[in-house]
């Protein structure tokens, strides 16, 4: 484990994926919109155990963390004065993020997202791509203090995804593929979509009652979500390819918060650092 | 056998921490209930505004994210014990009333999905709360 954490890697990875994961957690910030909780009554409150003590924040202090949030992810994205900003996002990210989920059901998309925060303060995330580095082209060499941050990310992400691909192959999947998935996709078209007060595309009805989708559909599936676990035992572009998999399966009949998370483990894994070069060679070397 | 000991440590620790902000207290992935749905009956929360007999969503009066409707929706449900439900709905509506606008109050419906037949087949009104 301590040889695989403390493998060399690139400053200018690690600060790329730091800049990747704060600008997605800006537009996460959009998407859920805390402040909307804000002020709701204290017999709502349903506090996750990491909150319940401090008890239900006042709609002022709601909205003076979300602002404080914002300006930090901000910064942090940035990467001006970098250390700082990412423990303020760590800290505002958490309460904020864990307050939304004290008022009913958890979003277990936010996990993630709150646990990899924690992971990059410790970090030297602003030594390259960084307002604090001035954006020289020239990063420092390669390191291990670059190389643990992402690989430490890349559990975070994989663990939760290896916890519940495990349960639902082993629990259901395995044994009536074809039933359970029919049923799933049914149940997240019609009652999500009622809920939601909308229908997606009428094309979608069709394409649920046909016979293929119980047939097909559970085997990539069943072999994808273990996959993540695969992963854990070596190179992270197997998850890669898992999630790719799982992408396109499942593309049709989510929304885009289930695309943008595949996309954010996409931020921490090979295909980011394909990306990130050609963006080094085309703006800096030319 | 050490590579599966670590393996196993890995998942209770991914686990332990993922549940930090769970879903219910112990296991965060909601997804897993989804999944294991096999019936063809299925039942979900509505809040509805109404005004006379016509009723619409929060979301399509524009006064949340679906996320957060879904979540009021769940909560108010499951709430316990069920007598505090009405306090609940009634303090919800007084959380609201700066958007009250012509709307009359809030409604929680149960609604019951038939899966085959891709329709609702009951509507039932659980809970009611007046501006």
């Amino acid at each position: 484990m301590r040889k695989w954490l403390g493998q060399p890697g690139s400053a200018f990875r690690l600060g790329f994926c730091r800049l990747f994961f704060y600008g997605w957690f800006l537009l996460q910030l959009f998407y859920y919109q805390p402040t909307q909780f804000a002020g709701l009554p204290e017999s709502w409150w349903f506090p996750v155990y990491l909150l319940a003590p401090w008890g239900p924040p006042s709609p002022e202090l709601f909205f003076a963390c979300t602002g404080f949030l914002f300006v930090s992810l901000v910064a942090a994205c940035l990467g001006i004065a970098t250390r700082l900003s990412c423990f303020l996002v760590a800290m505002a990210g958490t309460l904020v993020m864990g307050w939304t989920n004290c008022y009913g059901g958890a979003e277990f998309h936010l996990t993630p997202l709150i646990l990899t925060s924690w992971i990059l303060p410790f970090s030297a995330c602003g030594d390259a791509f960084s307002w604090d580095s001035r954006w020289r082209a020239q990063g420092p060499p390669a390191h291990a203090r670059y190389g643990w941050p992402i690989r430490l990310a890349w559990l975070t992400l994989i663990l939760p995804m290896v916890s519940a691909g495990l349960f639902k192959v082993l629990g259901t999947w395995l044994w009536q593929p074809g039933q359970t998935m029919t049923s799933f996709v049914q149940f997240k078209f019609l009652v999500h979509a009622h809920l939601k007060g909308n229908l997606p595309w009428p094309a979608l009805a069709r394409l649920v009652s046909l016979c293929f989708l119980s047939v097909a559909a559970p085997w990539p599936c069943s072999v994808a979500h273990p996959g993540f676990a695969h992963s854990l035992l070596g190179d992270f572009s197997r998850c890669n390819y898992c999630w790719r998999s799982d992408f396109l399966l499942w593309r049709p009949f989510r929304g885009l918060q289930s695309t943008a998370f595949g996309c954010l483990g996409n931020g921490f894994s090979p295909f980011a650092r394909r990306a990130m070069e050609k963006f080094h060679e085309r703006f800096f070397f030319e | 056998m050490r590579w599966a000991l670590g393996l196993l440590v890995l998942l209770l620790a991914g686990q332990t921490l993922a549940t930090l902000l769970g879903e219910n207290r112990f296991w965060p992935f909601h997804t897993v209930k989804v999944y294991t749905h096999r019936q063809d009956i299925a039942e979900a929360p509505l809040i509805l505004l109404f005004v006379g007999s016509s009723e619409t969503s929060l979301v399509q009066a524009g006064w949340c994210k679906e996320g957060m409707s879904r979540k009021l929706g769940r909560r108010l449900y499951h709430a316990q014990p069920a007598a505090s439900q009405q306090q609940m709905l009634d303090d919800l509506v007084e959380f609201y009333t700066p958007k009250r606008g012509t709307f009359d109050g809030l409604r929680l419906y149960r609604i019951t999905f038939s899966l085959s037949e891709q329709e609702i087949v009951k509507r039932e009104l659980l809970l009611e709360s007046r501006w």
